[in-house]
């Protein structure tokens, strides 16, 4: 009796000595200069008035498009959408409008609606170069590489430089031939000068991407720091260079590059910042931790969702629940089909020892040829339990 | 890969990237509890949705301040209540604006505006909710609307865009039917978790072995034990669930593994003292944890979450009650033409013992072994 009391005692200590994760509000004290939102001043939001001048409202929705990709603000896609309201569901819209119109449609992941719309686009314009880029990329992200190839050689036939050379090696660099492909791109890099910023941003962060796959982590690192010189307020670069970093044990490093207001920054760059403040053990992990949950629970509260990727990702990396971030990566890879997504279904797949969601993975890999260093690494060991 | 469509765009404005807290589309959230007189509830519409309609940063600084938004507070209630409406069998409910106050959300300050309606409830019949904020404005913009009756909620999102939306009350009343989901859920997560199957498996045969089969003093003490059991994981199965205990999975299945492990050597070579229910008590405080990993518990309000947490434990008896019964009678067979069934016991014990302390070293130390 005795003995078996002292074990209950112990569970019992063992369970309140455990970090209780209450969760708190601390109550804030607000007087009328508290500033509660910042917003942009009037004179520098793109015009909002409603307008049946077709110009007028492209440039309108051009310029909301711009401030959601610069600001990392999917409100402003939503000004876009209204500007062009008139002409939104028109088939019969103009080739510039249906452009923009997919991009809108494409960062909501309505992928499909806004393939038919580049489409359209193409058809009604052929000889718009930026037409068969975005449908190259659109295509790759929907895994149909050999559509995608198709309007890569439609943009060289029209467009010269750097550009033409990107769409191949994104697609190369997807399809098992990392290498050549980054060698083409230093070739063509070294040839270009008069190349903007942006661009060549693009052009480093691809040769990172193609290094990393190849194994080469010394050119991939320096690649991803030249980017991101080269354009600092790259999201895409950051995601991609604190991915590397991740996979490279140094999440120090990842800590170095969101030194920012942790609400301020993006759900994909918080959720990496939780990531890796957590194999820190950082006395700010749980913190972000739940901020991230918040945010992606938020999010979901509106139904479908863009955002399968970072749940599936925070439920491997944050909450240990391997089975359902399969379930997650393998919605979020019914859309969305970039190298990212298969290796995030991998590591899930793997983690939960989900046979058929593995095979899935496996399949896409088998299929494009794909390399990446980890693929060889964790090949050997069998799925782990939970 | 957004940055090709990028390219040849104009860049508009290179202004702070990482702007403050602008990272969601845009929500409203919209609360509705009905009783049988009247509608109350309260509203939370972003800021920054409110500058985009009305302009309420006054000396437009681009900050909008607590001052700001008190004085504008008669512009956005004259705002928000023009664009929705409750009516209820053919009849519209009058809507009373009450107080307003800024609320934190994800993405930053909202007013929340309380009000209420007078309205006389017919759970039969549905309420219709006309919502149109931000239409002209962005018609991305949705509400998200939890209606309450009866102690249900039922959670719908608005669209604008199409006007007004029907909600049927008796939706919020679809209790049994969650609890039977979750049930299941729990029964599923017995059925796959197999250290927890092994741990009821030991329960059945310790108790076969100090009481033999078949008699009262047996079937009391088993079901004292399993009670205990199950008394325990519910504690904590739900103090997780709530977020009260949050600790490393890791460290849960490894100490679920190691209660199995003692539990069997206790079932080869009796060690532990003391009634077994105090035991099965001790080790079910751990199973709690393991089990709350299997609980889709996201997005539940507090009510609901306690209804998931019955359920879900339902589930979860009927599973163990089914593997213990199976058990019972196959020890009862088993030791049929026996006089002792101790070595029957643990000849099941064994192999249990073994294959669990592998468990433990593997979810210890973050590896895989076995295919179990």
């Amino acid at each position: 009796m005795k003995r078996s009391l002292v074990v209950v005692a112990l569970c019992m200590a063992t369970l309140s000595a455990l970090p209780c994760a209450m969760a708190q509000k601390l109550p804030i004290t607000m007087t009328d200069d508290t500033v509660l939102a910042t917003v942009q001043k009037r004179a520098n939001r793109p015009p909002r008035l409603p307008t049946a001048d077709i110009n007028a409202a492209m440039i309108s929705a051009q310029r909301w498009i711009s401030v959601a990709r610069t600001q990392h603000d999917p409100r402003a896609y939503g000004y876009a959408q209204q500007a062009l309201a008139p002409w939104w569901t028109r088939d019969d819209a103009p080739a510039d409008l249906l452009r923009l119109r997919a991009a809108i449609k494409q960062a909501d992941h309505h992928f499909e609606a806004a393939l038919k719309d580049l489409s359209l686009s193409k058809a009604r314009s052929p000889d718009t170069a930026q037409t068969h880029l975005d449908l190259a990329i659109l295509l790759s992200t929907m895994a149909r590489y050999g559509e995608a190839r198709a309007s890569c050689q439609s943009l060289a036939k029209l467009s010269r430089g750097l550009i033409p050379t990107l769409c191949t090696a994104h697609l190369d660099g997807i399809e098992g031939r990392a290498a050549p492909a980054r060698a083409q791109l230093l070739a063509d890099l070294n040839q270009s000068h008069a190349v903007d910023a942006a661009t060549r941003s693009w052009a480093s962060t691809l040769v990172a991407e193609l290094s990393e796959r190849i194994g080469d982590h010394t050119q991939a690192h320096a690649s991803y720091t030249q980017a991101l010189r080269l354009n600092p307020e790259d999201l895409y670069a950051r995601i991609a260079f604190a991915d590397f970093l991740l996979d490279a044990q140094q999440p120090n490093a990842v800590v170095a590059l969101f030194r920012f207001e942790p609400d301020a920054l993006p759900d994909a760059a918080l959720l990496r910042l939780a990531i890796a403040t957590r194999q820190l053990n950082a006395t700010n992990a749980s913190a972000l931790a739940e901020m991230v949950r918040n945010r992606l629970a938020a999010s979901a509260q509106r139904g479908e969702s863009p955002h399968s990727r970072e749940q599936a990702l925070a439920a491997l990396k944050l909450d240990d629940a391997p089975q359902r971030a399969t379930s997650l990566a393998l919605k979020n890879w019914q859309t969305q089909k970039e190298p990212f997504d298969a290796l995030l279904l991998l590591a899930c797949a793997r983690a939960a020892g989900d046979a058929p969601a593995i095979a899935i993975a496996n399949q896409w890999l088998q299929t494009t040829q794909f390399q990446h260093p980890t693929l060889t690494a964790t090949r050997a060991i069998a799925p782990r339990r939970l | 890969m957004m940055r090709a469509l990028f390219l040849l765009c104009a860049l508009a404005s290179m202004a702070i990237s990482m702007n403050a807290r602008a990272h969601k589309a845009s929500d409203s959230y919209l609360t509705l509890d009905l009783s049988p007189t009247q509608i109350t509830g309260h509203w939370d519409v972003a800021l920054r949705d409110l500058d985009a309609a009305i302009a309420i940063d006054q000396n437009d600084d681009g900050a909008i301040t607590f001052g700001e938004m008190k004085a504008e507070a008669a512009r956005i209630r004259a705002y928000a209540f023009t664009h929705f409406s409750i009516s209820h069998m053919g009849k519209n409910c009058l809507i009373t604006p009450g107080a307003q106050s800024p609320i934190s959300h994800t993405d930053g300050f909202y007013s929340r505006i309380t009000f209420s309606a007078d309205c006389a409830i017919d759970v039969t019949a549905p309420i219709v909710v006309g919502y149109t904020l931000l239409t002209g404005i962005d018609p991305q913009h949705r509400a998200i609307l939890a209606l309450t009756a009866n102690g249900a909620t039922v959670t719908r999102v608005l669209d604008p865009n199409l006007g007004t939306q029907s909600i049927n009350i008796n939706d919020a009343n679809a209790t049994p039917q969650s609890l039977i989901s979750f049930a299941k859920e729990g029964l599923h997560h017995i059925s796959i978790g197999l250290d927890h199957i092994l741990f009821v498996v030991l329960i059945v045969i310790g108790t076969v072995r100090v009481h033999g089969n078949a008699n009262r003093a047996a079937l009391k003490s088993l079901i004292a034990a399993v009670t205990a059991f199950t008394v325990a994981h519910s504690i904590t199965l739900g103090l997780a669930v709530f977020g009260v205990v949050n600790f490393s999975p890791r460290w849960t299945e490894t100490l679920i593994a190691a209660t199995v492990t003692l539990t069997a050597i206790d079932v080869i070579v009796p060690f532990m003292m003391g009634p077994r229910w105090a035991m099965t008590f001790a080790f079910g405080l751990v199973h709690g944890l393991g089990l709350a990993t299997g609980m889709s518990a996201a997005n539940l309000t507090p009510g609901a979450l306690l209804t998931a947490l019955f359920g879900f434990n339902i589930g979860v008896e009927l599973g163990q009650l089914a593997i213990a019964s199976a058990v019972w009678l196959l020890m009862a067979w088993l030791t049929r033409s026996r006089t002792s069934v101790i070595p029957v016991a643990r000849r099941i014990a064994m192999p249990i013992a073994v294959l669990s302390l592998v468990w433990v070293a593997e979810r210890a130390s973050d590896q895989k072994w076995l295919p179990l």
